[in-house]
């Protein structure tokens, strides 16, 4: 074909129609969520289906429903409801608050993963031996997760090593079967951002002067490049 | 005890506020052009005035605009609900991509960089590109779905006009370009021109990136706004007819398995 009004998108061979490989209503991986997974399952699993591409045993589920309970705690200072603040502050829509929130909890889901590669490479290796270095902080990092998941009879390889928090919330979601990247990127993400938005919520729109500008400092260093 | 972080970008004040070391109203209002602000922004440089022209034409040559492209389609689909913002924000994220977008323009830039570090090392330009592609693969190349990347012989054309061409890192390229095709069968591309004109007027290899996506705003942005304008039901939700399921099966879960076969309540999760 050649002309003036014809370029590359009505010249190629384009399919005509989007391919779903996850979603067909109500269907999620071939599970009916309206008849089926609703009737008998939690929404965590369900999440958990959508994430893994498999329902939980009851096993996987209690250990991922335990890993989003604790991924779900942070502080109003953290990054991620700090931005969701400042566009609630800024007056700006629910949608923007929300999806401000999304963003940087996926951005600090991805760095968290990204950190912890050598943990999840052990974690899903056969070989024995301590966890990597540099995932341990001695007794106290995860006491409350392995205090949990001992409270539940369930178990999480790594947690009981000393490791951090973040590891242990890691190994705890490995063990539940989320052991993609991806994965736990979509789940932390998830686990988090209501409560990111909770916090933003409850910041009065426009209340500037409540804001802690100098909050943390900056000192402008004026010389041109 | 909370750290103190340190800006070069700037710092407002009563009556004058300063971006980079410069003063906004006595220094650079009036007194710089939109192309030097914007490499101001991004690079903390401030540009002489008759390279202004060369950021005027990257982001002409950068301007496909056409909503069926997918960095465009996606501003289009985010904005279906009616916010703009939402589509340029979305647009933006999809930049975060070392295949597609302003990062391929810093990758370029780079091996550009280092055939140059070959051939004044005393290679021959062939020996210097093969180091460059063996190290670095080569950014740059390859032009999908055409036999030529249409925004670099544009870009080209207006650098000879300006007697551009010339430039160190241009001629680099017109030259290499015969060798890569050589070796690989791949055209230049538009990441790896933006790279070359960019250098020649002063920016260095990871200037490319920000100033890139800058440049590269303004077809986000119009398709952001129509699309918000339109909030079209054909956008909100593909028809059903176009989108066709290629994934699992059917199935029972096992739990609704165990019901089926008289065991369990189906009511308790």
């Amino acid at each position: 074909m050649s002309g003036s009004d014809v370029g590359p998108v009505e010249a190629g061979p384009w399919p005509e129609a989007l391919d779903a490989r996850v979603l067909d209503p109500p269907r999620v991986h071939g599970y009916d969520l309206e008849e089926d997974v609703c009737a008998s399952y939690r929404f965590t699993d369900a999440v958990y289906l959508a994430v893994t591409g498999e329902l939980p045993g009851e096993t996987e589920s209690r250990l991922f429903d335990l890993a989003c309970h604790f991924a779900a705690v942070m502080s109003a200072g953290d990054a991620a409801p700090h931005t969701a603040s400042l566009a609630r502050l800024c007056a700006a829509g629910d949608n923007a608050v929300v999806a401000s929130a999304a963003v940087v909890l996926a951005d600090e889901a991805r760095a968290i993963v990204d950190a912890h590669g050598p943990l999840l490479a052990w974690l899903g290796g056969d070989g024995g031996g301590p966890a990597p270095e540099g995932f341990t902080e001695g007794a106290g990092g995860a006491a409350v997760i392995a205090a949990a998941l001992a409270r539940r009879g369930l178990e999480a390889r790594g947690v009981d090593e000393g490791l951090t928090r973040e590891a242990a919330l890691l190994a705890t979601l490995f063990a539940s079967g989320v052991r993609t990247p991806e994965g736990l990127v979509a789940v932390l993400t998830w686990a988090r951002l209501p409560f990111a938005a909770a916090e933003a919520f409850a910041v009065r729109p426009k209340a500037f002067a409540k804001y802690p500008m100098r909050v943390p400092p900056f000192a402008y260093e004026g010389e041109p490049r | 005890m909370t750290a103190t972080l340190p800006t070069r970008v700037g710092i407002a004040r009563w009556t004058e506020h300063e971006l980079f070391g410069r003063r906004l109203y006595g220094e650079l209002l009036g007194n710089v052009d939109l192309g030097q602000w914007i490499v101001l922004g991004t690079t903390g440089k401030l540009l002489a005035a008759e390279d202004s022209p060369v950021v005027t034409a990257l982001a002409i040559t950068l301007g496909i605009i056409d909503p069926r492209i997918w960095p465009l389609k996606v501003t289009r689909v985010a904005s279906a609900f009616g916010r703009f913002t939402s589509g340029v924000a979305c647009g933006a994220l999809l930049y975060d991509s070392a295949t597609l977008g302003p990062h391929t323009g810093t990758r370029a830039a780079h091996f550009l960089c280092d055939v140059a570090r070959g051939r004044d090392a005393g290679a021959s330009l062939e020996a210097a590109v093969d180091a460059a592609m063996d190290r670095q693969g080569a950014p740059g190349f390859g032009v999908p779905f055409r036999d030529a990347d249409e925004r670099i012989v544009a870009l080209g054309g207006f650098l000879r006009s300006q007697g551009r061409d010339a430039r160190p890192m241009w001629r680099l390229l017109e030259a290499i370009t015969p060798v890569v095709k050589a070796r690989k069968g791949l055209p230049p591309n538009i990441a790896v021109g933006t790279a070359a004109a960019m250098m020649d007027i002063g920016l260095g290899p990871d200037d490319v990136t920000p100033t890139g996506f800058a440049l590269m705003q303004l077809p986000q942005l119009a398709n952001a706004l129509e699309g918000a304008e339109q909030r079209p039901a054909a956008l909100q939700r593909l028809a059903p007819e176009r989108v066709r399921y290629v994934g699992r099966p059917p199935r029972r879960s096992p739990k609704a398995t165990v019901v089926d076969d008289g065991g369990g309540d189906a009511t308790r999760p």
